[in-house]
């Protein structure tokens, strides 16, 4: 009677193990799957602006060019979800190391701060005043 | 060789444990004041001017980091599907208020800097302050610009409109909620949007889709804006 719950637990435990095991592979091949295809735009797009000279940024690119195959139906949205979702999250990770580079020029900071000042007091007040009262203004048009 | 790859993998390590911590303590305090980036940036950057370690050096072992910017740029492509469903109907009001506020934006920043008689590479590092931090990094880079002030700025922006964007609206008299939220999303980005949703739902809905807009629109506007600008005043 032990013996034969002993293997029963066993055996449930095998199996837990292995499913945890098919799921994580099913999730990391998702993953790479998504990632590759998103690699792929980029690295194509890259290989353009290379070969034609542009001066375009190739990640932008590569953006248009994930968003009309999306739009075409040649890329579904559910092939690349399981990158983009966890990128996406975390983003903002990945602009460290370029904002780091914050340290090169806090000299121009010490010597143009009213221009700083000002820009930063200007952008927004005037971005938000002449956006929101654009679209209140249609808003009203359109009831 | 291998003592590069393991110092490369602990600054990686140490950078993530940093951004993670820094993101709990946002979610804990909950006020845009505490950006995650931001933190990350001020604390790496003192760290850096103490150790006196130079930027060239951080750059080679953070570079797998790095990496992913590019890669987080192309996956943008994902929400602005998902959103390009959901707002068929007023997408001709996005794109008007995107182009206006962006080409707003990028004015209002040339005519200060023209002002200020600056020298080029600042200039170019203020042309795309009105979106989400990514493609300001690539587009400003694009530009022969510095990305990372170009960066710090847009998200002192969003942190100011984040702060005082509700209340400046409301001293425009402005109700409605779509408007509100495609102000906040097309000129305060990621940190005005999450502002716009907690202030009322629809106003969210509309900050988000602002927000994504406004980033294919500075793509692919500023650049030729940029060219525009610098022929006419090229004397």
């Amino acid at each position: 009677m032990v013996r034969r719950s002993h293997r029963h637990s066993l055996q449930t435990f095998y199996t837990s193990v292995m499913n945890t095991i098919r799921t994580h592979f099913i999730t990391s091949f998702k993953f790479s799957v998504s990632l590759m295809l998103i690699m792929g735009c980029l690295y194509f797009s890259k290989l353009v602006t290379a070969y034609f000279a542009i001066t375009f940024p190739a990640a932008l690119i590569a953006m248009l060019l994930l968003f009309c195959l999306l739009l075409a139906g040649i890329i579904k949205e559910t092939w690349i979800a399981p990158a983009c979702k966890p990128i996406l999250k975390y983003m903002a990770l990945f602009f460290i190391p370029a904002g780091v580079g914050l340290v090169e020029h806090l000299d121009a900071f010490v010597q143009h701060w009213p221009l700083f000042l000002l820009v930063l007091l200007l952008v927004p007040l005037i971005g938000l005043l002449i956006v929101s009262l654009f679209a209140n203004m249609r808003g009203q048009h359109a009831e | 060789m291998l003592s590069d790859m393991l110092l490369t993998s602990f600054v990686c390590v140490l950078i993530i444990g940093l951004f993670l911590a820094s993101r709990k303590l946002n979610s804990r305090f909950n006020t845009p004041l505490l950006n995650p980036l931001l933190v990350c940036i001020v604390t790496v950057s003192a760290i850096l001017i103490f150790a006196n370690i130079s930027y060239g050096e951080f750059i080679k072992v953070s570079y797998p980091i790095h990496f992913f910017l590019e890669i987080a740029v192309v996956a943008l492509a994902y929400p602005l599907y998902k959103q390009i469903h959901d707002i068929k109907r007023s997408l001709g009001l996005l794109l008007l208020c995107g182009f206006i506020g962006v080409t707003s934006a990028t004015l209002v920043a040339f005519i200060l800097c023209k002002l200020f008689v600056v020298p080029d590479e600042l200039l170019n590092s203020l042309l795309a302050l009105s979106v989400t931090t990514p493609i300001t990094l690539i587009v400003t880079d694009g530009l022969n610009g510095i990305p990372a002030i170009a960066a710090f700025m847009v998200i002192l922006i969003g942190m100011f409109g984040a702060v005082f964007g509700l209340s400046i609206l409301h001293l425009l008299k402005i109700k409605d909620q779509r408007a509100k939220g495609l102000a906040l999303g097309v000129v305060c980005h990621g940190i005005g949007t999450a502002a716009a949703i907690e202030h009322h739902p629809q106003a969210g809905a509309f900050a988000s889709a602002s927000m994504i807009i406004s980033a294919l629109i500075t793509a692919i506007w500023v650049p030729i804006l940029y060219a525009i600008l610098t022929s006419s005043f090229a004397n």
